[in-house]
């Protein structure tokens, strides 16, 4: 006489049998669809699911109150002249006409490090800053980075907010009490760092006051080319086991050769936002074109509010 | 346990999410696979299903929930692969058996015949929540979450399914083959 069977195991073990592997080429699709597939990017306070009715016109009305996107072209006011012509540099003038912006179907983003960048165009958040993005336009030969699009070794273009800067290249003391939420604060304290080469010149970057500085670092540091500081960076916020972001700290982009730096300073409601070019010496003429080409082609979309949202209501 | 990669992936992480699929996705193709009976569906599904999650990592409010909700956009995307199959074709493929040392000594050649044909009369709906408490070993709460739907249409849906499963178990004789199968 056999035992009699229990159903719910008869059903486990049929469940049990059949295929639990998902196929090389399935991954390798998803990752194709992975290099061309923009995230979608969510701004504003997350919405409960099932939201009520009341609340989501509420919320809705809200955001159309603040979120305003705000297009502008990274370009300096005219009066900023660009610097002798001891040595190629891009210029800091724009063009005469604006350039048409990026497409709005902008590629992947930027912030997978590294990453080599494909020909086109991009959006990137800030410094994982979601609320603060920039487009550009790049050619063959770019590669993301933690807080830069870079190319060659020689010319790479940052952006990052500045939480504080050192009272000294050559340590990690760091200006007590902070750099004030003023225009001007940055550079001010970067005068006393380090040669200015250009500026600081008052600027309107899109909705934006900000300042203009070029200077020029080393090859003469006065300490290791690693232990070479400027600013202290406001941390990620990519969380845990974020592993490849680096160390927050301004400091030398290509190591122990001399770096020239072109630096645009907006001050916003939370703080100071820098996008800065930088090269070496090593940069040719067509390096140096091509970085203004990217330069020239910037966009940047924040929401026109005179105070950006906290850090609270913005989700990592 | 990938909260990192998840992490990283939804700051736009295209390696980190590449690993996470990896991690995730052979599971992602076992639940398909059971739900829909039929591996190149499952895989298409599976594959949709990461490109979706994805797209859309940034909605995600709480990393530690990925896998459920991973789970949610699987079984999403099992339902429309499975309406896209518009009609019951009479080539039925049956899955290949893996590990048939695990279960074989339990499941009889018939036991298995009678169940797979049970099975395929089922709902989607009723095999979504049948593989999910059954082969992903999840209390009902946590399949009623898992697929957003009341915990007493879980119930629901779990009692027919098991119901039509056992009593398949316990006939007598082989249904003919011109039964109804269904996809959806």
């Amino acid at each position: 006489m056999t035992a009699p069977r229990d159903p719910d195991l008869l059903i486990r073990a049929f469940l049990a049998e059949g295929q639990a592997e998902l196929p090389d080429r399935a991954y390798d699709a998803v990752r194709q669809s992975v290099d061309r597939t923009r995230q979608r990017v969510v701004v504003g306070p997350w919405r409960e699911p099932r939201m009520s009715t009341v609340a989501r016109v509420a919320i809705a009305a809200a955001a159309v109150l603040v979120a305003a996107i705000v297009g502008f072209r990274l370009a300096p006011s005219s009066n900023v002249v660009s610097p002798g012509p001891s040595s190629p540099t891009p210029t800091a003038s724009p063009s005469t006409s604006p350039r048409p912006s990026a497409s709005a179907s902008a590629g992947p983003l930027a912030y997978a490090w590294p990453r080599t960048l494909a020909p086109g165009s991009y959006s990137t958040s800030l410094s994982w800053d979601p609320f603060y993005v920039f487009r550009f336009t790049v050619p063959k030969g770019w590669e993301s980075r933690d807080i830069e699009i870079i190319k060659s070794d020689r010319m790479a273009l940052q952006f990052y907010f500045v939480d504080n800067v050192v009272v000294d290249t050559c340590t990690e003391t760091l200006k007590n009490p902070p750099i004030e939420k003023f225009p001007g604060a940055v550079s001010t304290a970067l005068s006393k760092l380090v040669k200015l080469t250009a500026g600081p010149r008052t600027t309107t970057v899109g909705d934006r006051e900000g300042t203009y500085v070029e200077f020029t670092v080393g090859p003469d540091f006065g300490c290791a080319p690693s232990e070479f500081r400027l600013f202290k960076l406001r941390p990620g916020t990519c969380g845990e086991g974020c592993g490849g972001l680096g160390p927050p700290w301004k400091g030398l982009e290509f190591g122990g050769v001399q770096e020239h730096n072109r630096m645009w300073i907006l001050t916003v409601g939370r703080g100071h936002v820098v996008i800065n070019a930088v090269w070496t010496s090593k940069a040719t003429a067509a390096d140096l074109a091509e970085l203004q080409e990217v330069i020239d082609s910037m966009r940047a979309d924040t929401p026109n509010a005179t105070e950006p949202p906290h850090p609270e209501s913005i989700s990592p | 346990m990938h909260r990192a990669l998840v992490d990283r992936a939804r700051q736009g992480d295209g390696e980190a999410f590449d690993a996470l699929a990896r991690v995730v996705g052979d599971r992602c193709m076992a639940i398909a696979c059971r739900i829909l009976r039929d591996a190149d569906l499952a895989e298409d599904a599976a594959q949709a299903a990461l490109i979706v999650a994805w797209r859309e990592l940034r909605t995600l409010r709480d990393p530690d929930r990925f896998e459920p909700w991973l789970h949610r956009i699987l079984t999403n995307e099992c339902y429309a692969v499975a309406r896209r199959q518009r009609r019951w074709s009479a080539d039925v493929r049956k899955l290949p058996p893996q590990d048939q040392a695990d279960s074989g000594e339990i499941l009889t050649v018939n036991d298995r015949d009678q169940l797979e044909r049970a099975f395929r009369r089922l709902t989607l709906e009723q095999r979504t929540v049948l593989v999910f408490h059954h082969y992903v070993g999840l209390p009902l709460s946590e399949v009623a979450d898992r697929l957003d739907i009341p915990l007493g249409t879980a119930k629901s849906r779990l009692h027919h399914a098991t119901a039509a499963l056992r009593a398949s178990l316990e006939a007598d004789a082989r249904t003919p083959s011109a039964s109804q199968e269904r996809l959806a």
